[in-house]
């Protein structure tokens, strides 16, 4: 970083975009917080009291959406179980897929690899909401509708070409020289991936697998699409979606935001370096 | 880039391809099997006439060919009004997003204490899930509860809250303001301008500072020299994002559908097709919308491929 | 050169893949559908956990009886639309639909077997329906759906404060927003509590309930007539109405809490509201400041408009209809429509009987018994009925009441329109203008420009 000075007036400006920016980012996320926590009632009477007392303070929005329709909750539980079944499944085969894939591309030259490229970029042309009704045929065919697999085999699909694409970024910048060494003393390729290729990059693989779980946590179309029928099957964005077409108090909305929003933030707050990197690989590119 | 370099029954480039082949079969196969294979399904339908009744039944020998599905489509006032809305809303999204992201990260570009801290934070709204964010926000803007118009009524004096999801056109002396879509765009760049700061914040780091000090040594000021130094470090990795962004802007559905469901004026393509999909059953109609979404974005890639040659070139 | 080979070959291959696709789609005719007795599904809208558990009750008494066995699944009406698009195109439909009468998507994509439907209501006899419900789902001249129940809209006003302001009940839409207004000048509080937020569903409802009463119609026989003066007049009436709000747009949820926290004189809701304003909803409690001494405040102190204006006796409502979907187990389905039409029907609309009122009011030997029946349907977990809470007087009312059931375009070829219309809350868009005090006459011209567009686009 250059250690120039700079005029007083720029450092304002700095200070005051970077107050502001702080504000509009974290702002709302505090006032959804907090109304979380007051009953429904005050807030219908207060809406500018965004401070809960601290007599005020109420966990039960907490409590009742998470308990099961049948203790007389809103069965936010089960369906966050769903959603991390869902979003886990959806890394663990993503990434699988996809390292083997990104290191064909990275490190073997084969013929016809840069049509799968650029098959595979022109995927994200295709709008996902067109694909719908055919894809559900497919799967109907396989019997896959209103199941979870079905669903992971759909996010599998929608997260590999980003998958690929990050994991080729890093491959590519990883030295080949152990490997090539490790070939020659006759280890097998997949010898090679798991044992020497695997290792040097786990930071870029962690980096992509949460990116790939925040896609799988976060999807609502084709949980909507593939799951509205099987109610037990739902995943906590279609849960909500759902509980706020039925009058279903605001508190309550709120409290399940937070609840599913928890889990990501940990995630990240812990990989955040790696994401960071991670990305910026592959913008580097 | 290497391979493996030794004796085998095979050749060199047979067993390179094998490899190739077997390692990136996975990734094709399920590619194929989700998106491609259901596109070309969607490409057949747009095409096609039938009712809904019939995909069970239909073939290729007995598919009644026919363009009815665009031109309905494009003789409809409504296809046209919601491919406004999505240029529009995908036109500006990527500005705000592009441009907010650049402009706090070159905010945040000096070290200061708890500049972690802070920049975490900025990410929140990124990493918010999105049902999270199109919850709060509704909250927010609720014309009865939300903060926004009890603040508003309150303390800034307005007559009545502003139903700020649902209304089309709101009016400001004589000009009227699109509600709705100013709304949900705000909301995307809010959500993704963290998303633009990653990237950006990344770039700067790699700027070498040694430009940056001959330039002043040399009399530039800091205006100059942002302009002439760093901005111009910034291209490929804005042009990347304005790809990315555009493309995701044009296609989005959830973040509108999860917070106005396409009323106030906010009924964008992707919208448009769920609903074609879901409320008419129309899946023809659905598929030709589709399609033309498709194209319109390959011509955008097509042109941002064009237009980046060039420069590159230069 | 060589990519551009490779790239046709790539897409030769999924064409090929795809026809296959398309191929095998083509054999497929499994599923239950040809089973005659197998066991069906039946989606229904009433998905809280009570009426479920109350719907696979009466599910099981009908499985004893026939043993054909029923799957009851919850799922609303939006997501009906979709599950059963997705449904039909994957040639896995349920056999049984409870679903609104907006059936003209379905009937146009031949999803629904009115040849099935028609069997049942001949079967049950066609004159024990209700005249204007089965008017409603006849669409193209054939029944597409067998009617169930309905609700109404009802104008519910506090009788203690037209009283302190002096005001008679009104009669007609102009006395209506005259009422209104001298509440919220004289009372300060809310003269009319009914969905007036912008572009929203809940909007969309209350303009085509508030039009009706001045006889105003949508489009008739393909004419769109939204720009009449009827319709001009009750626009200038629904601009007073909204008006009347001391706190601003409402959706139906915050017009119905300002009801019941005693905050508004009149209140525009559907039969639901019963047992609400009994106190017998938890999750709608009573907040109004007389509420806490005594829980009857609302029964004592409402009454209820069940027609308006005598010369328009048109009430906004729905009605829900049994669907047999094409392809369903249609013998089994048929069987199962008709038990919830005659021995079942009582325990069905007992779920919610506030919401429910019967579309057969009996059967050949005797003409009233199911409306009667109903009339003693306990609500809300209560044990009070309808009749015992404000009088057999509003039983027989709200009875004849779904005679005046009345949408615009349902049942007629416009029902398309209507619908779209209805969907895309095109008219609550013209509220903004409506509000911001522009002339009633040219916002209804303006509706009517956006129909009509719209109309166009439908071809």
């Amino acid at each position: 970083m250059s250690s120039l000075r700079e005029s007083n007036g720029v450092k304002a400006l700095r200070a005051v975009i970077i107050v502001i920016t702080m504000v509009l980012a974290i702002g709302p996320v505090l006032y959804g917080v907090l109304l979380s926590l007051r009953p429904f009632a005050a807030v219908l009477n207060d809406p500018l009291d965004i401070v809960p007392a601290i007599g005020e303070i109420s966990f039960e929005a907490y409590s009742q959406a998470m308990r099961s329709a049948a203790d007389g909750g809103y069965g936010l539980g089960g369906f966050l179980v769903n959603s991390l079944i869902l979003a886990v499944g959806t890394v663990l085969a993503s990434i699988l897929v996809s390292i083997l894939g990104a290191y064909a591309t990275a490190r073997i030259r084969f013929s016809g690899r840069s049509v799968g490229n650029a098959i595979i970029v022109a995927v994200y042309m295709f709008p996902g909401v067109v694909l719908a009704v055919p894809l559900f045929v497919l799967l109907s065919r396989a019997g896959l509708t209103g199941t979870l697999v079905g669903l992971v085999i759909v996010y599998v699909a929608l997260t590999v070409p980003v998958s690929l694409y990050m994991l080729r970024n890093y491959f590519i910048a990883l030295p080949s020289s152990i490997e090539d060494a490790a070939l020659i003393d006759g280890c097998s390729l997949m010898g090679v991936i798991w044992r020497i290729v695997l290792p040097i990059a786990l930071p870029g693989i962690a980096a992509t697998a949460m990116y790939m779980f925040m896609i799988a946590w976060n999807e609502y179309l084709y949980a909507l699409l593939f799951l509205v029928q099987e109610r037990s099957l739902w995943t906590a964005p279609l849960g909500i979606a759902q509980l706020t077409e039925f009058d279903t108090p605001v508190t309550i909305l709120l409290a399940g935001s937070v609840v599913v929003t928890v889990p990501v933030v940990l995630l990240f707050m812990f990989a955040q370096r790696l994401l960071i990197s991670g990305l910026a690989t592959g913008a580097e590119k | 880039m290497t391979r493996a370099a030794r004796g085998s029954r095979l050749s060199r480039g047979q067993r390179a391809n094998l490899h190739g082949y077997l390692l990136s079969a996975p990734s094709y196969l399920a590619v194929t099997l989700v998106i491609l294979i259901p596109f070309c399904a969607v490409v057949i339908f747009a095409f096609a006439d039938f009712r809904l009744i019939d995909i069970q039944q239909m073939t290729l020998g007995t598919i009644d060919w026919s363009l009815a599905n665009f031109a309905k489509a494009l003789s409809s006032g409504t296809f046209w009004g919601a491919l406004g809305t999505t240029v529009a809303y995908a036109v500006f999204t990527t500005i705000g997003v592009i441009g907010g992201g650049v402009v706090v990260a070159l905010a945040m570009r000096r070290p200061f204490p708890g500049q972690t801290v802070v920049r975490a934070l900025f990410l929140v709204p990124y990493v918010l899930p999105v049902i999270a964010g199109t919850t709060i926000w509704r909250t927010m803007l609720n014309p009865q509860y939300g903060f926004l118009n009890a603040f508003g009524t309150q303390v800034l004096g307005w007559e009545t809250p502003i139903a700020f999801l649902t209304t089309k056109t709101f009016q400001v002396g004589s000009v009227g303001i699109p509600m709705a879509l100013t709304v949900v765009i705000l909301f995307e760049i809010w959500k993704s301008a963290p998303f633009t700061f990653l990237f950006v914040t990344a770039r700067l780091q790699n700027v070498p500072a040694e430009l940056e000090d001959a330039a002043a040594i040399d009399g530039a000021n800091a205006r100059q020299r942002l302009t002439h130094i760093v901005l111009p470090q910034l291209r490929t990795v804005v042009m990347v994002l304005l790809l990315l962004r555009f493309i995701w802007s044009f296609q989005n559905f959830n973040d509108i559908y999860l917070l106005t469901q396409g009323a106030g004026g906010t009924e964008v393509m992707a919208v448009k097709v769920f609903k074609e999909l879901t409320v008419r059953a129309d899946v023809g109609s659905a598929a030709a919308y589709g399609l033309c979404m498709t194209v319109i974005l390959l011509v955008f890639g097509i042109g941002w491929a064009l237009v980046n040659r060039r420069k590159e070139a230069m | 050169m060589q990519v551009n080979r490779r790239i046709t070959s790539a897409v030769g291959l999924t064409l090929t893949a795809a026809l296959a696709l398309a191929a095998c789609s083509g054999g497929g005719d499994d599923g239950d559908g040809g089973e005659a007795s197998g066991p069906i599904t039946f989606w229904t809208p009433h998905v809280q956990p009570e009426r479920m558990a109350a719907q696979q009750d009466i599910a099981d008494e009908f499985t004893e009886e026939t043993g054909i066995e029923v799957e009851v699944v919850a799922m609303a009406g939006a997501d009906q639309d979709q599950a059963l698009v997705t449904g039909a195109a994957s040639g896995d439909v349920p056999d049984v639909v409870l679903h609104a009468p907006d059936l003209s998507a379905w009937q146009t994509q031949g999803l629904v077997d009115s040849d099935a439907a028609t069997a049942v209501i001949e079967n049950l006899g066609a004159d024990t329906f209700n005249a204007q419900a089965l008017d409603i789902i006849n669409i193209d001249g054939a029944y597409q759906a067998i009617p169930s129940d309905g609700w109404v809209h009802l104008i519910v006003y506090r009788t203690d404060l037209l009283e302190e302001a002096g005001l008679e009940v009104p009669t007609s839409l102009d006395e209506l927003a005259d009422a209104a207004e001298t509440i919220r000048q004289e009372e300060g509080i809310t003269g009319m509590a009914m969905g007036t937020q912008v572009g929203t569903p809940s909007a969309t409802e209350a303009v085509e309930s508030i039009f009706q009463q001045t006889g105003c119609q949508l489009v008739t026989d393909g004419t769109v007539q939204i720009d009449s003066a009827e319709c001009a007049q009750a626009a200038g009436d629904f601009a007073t109405l909204a008006d009347s709000s001391a706190a601003g747009q409402f959706d139906v949820d915050s017009a119905r809490s300002t009801y019941l926290d005693g905050k508004a004189a009149f209140f525009l809701f559907s039969t639901h509201v019963l047992d609400e304003l009994a106190g017998l909803d938890d999750d709608n409690p009573l907040t109004c400041a007389e509420c806490g001494d005594n829980e009857d405040f609302f029964v004592e102190n409402s009454d209820f408009i069940t027609v308006l204006d005598e010369n328009n006796p048109a009430q906004y409502g729905t009605t829900l209809n049994y669907v047999i979907p094409t392809g369903a187990n249609t013998e089994a389905a048929q069987q199962f429509v008709e038990y919830m039409l005659s021995d079942g029907y009582a325990t069905m609309l007992g779920t919610a009987p506030e919401g429910r009122i019967p579309l057969r009011p009996g059967n050949a030997d005797d003409p009233t018994q199911y409306l009667d029946e109903w009339g003693t349907l306990p609500m809300g977990g209560s044990d009070q009925s309808v009749g015992d809470l404000y009088g057999e007087d509003l039983v027989t009312s709200l009875g004849e009441g779904m005679n005046a059931v009345s949408r615009w375009g349902f049942g007629t070829d416009d029902a398309v329109l209507a619908g779209e219309t209805f969907a895309q809350n095109v008219l609550a868009e013209h509220l903004d203008a409506l509000y911001s005090g522009t002339d009633p006459q040219q916002v209804v011209s303006d509706m009517a420009a956006d129909v009509q567009s719209l109309q166009d686009d439908l071809g």
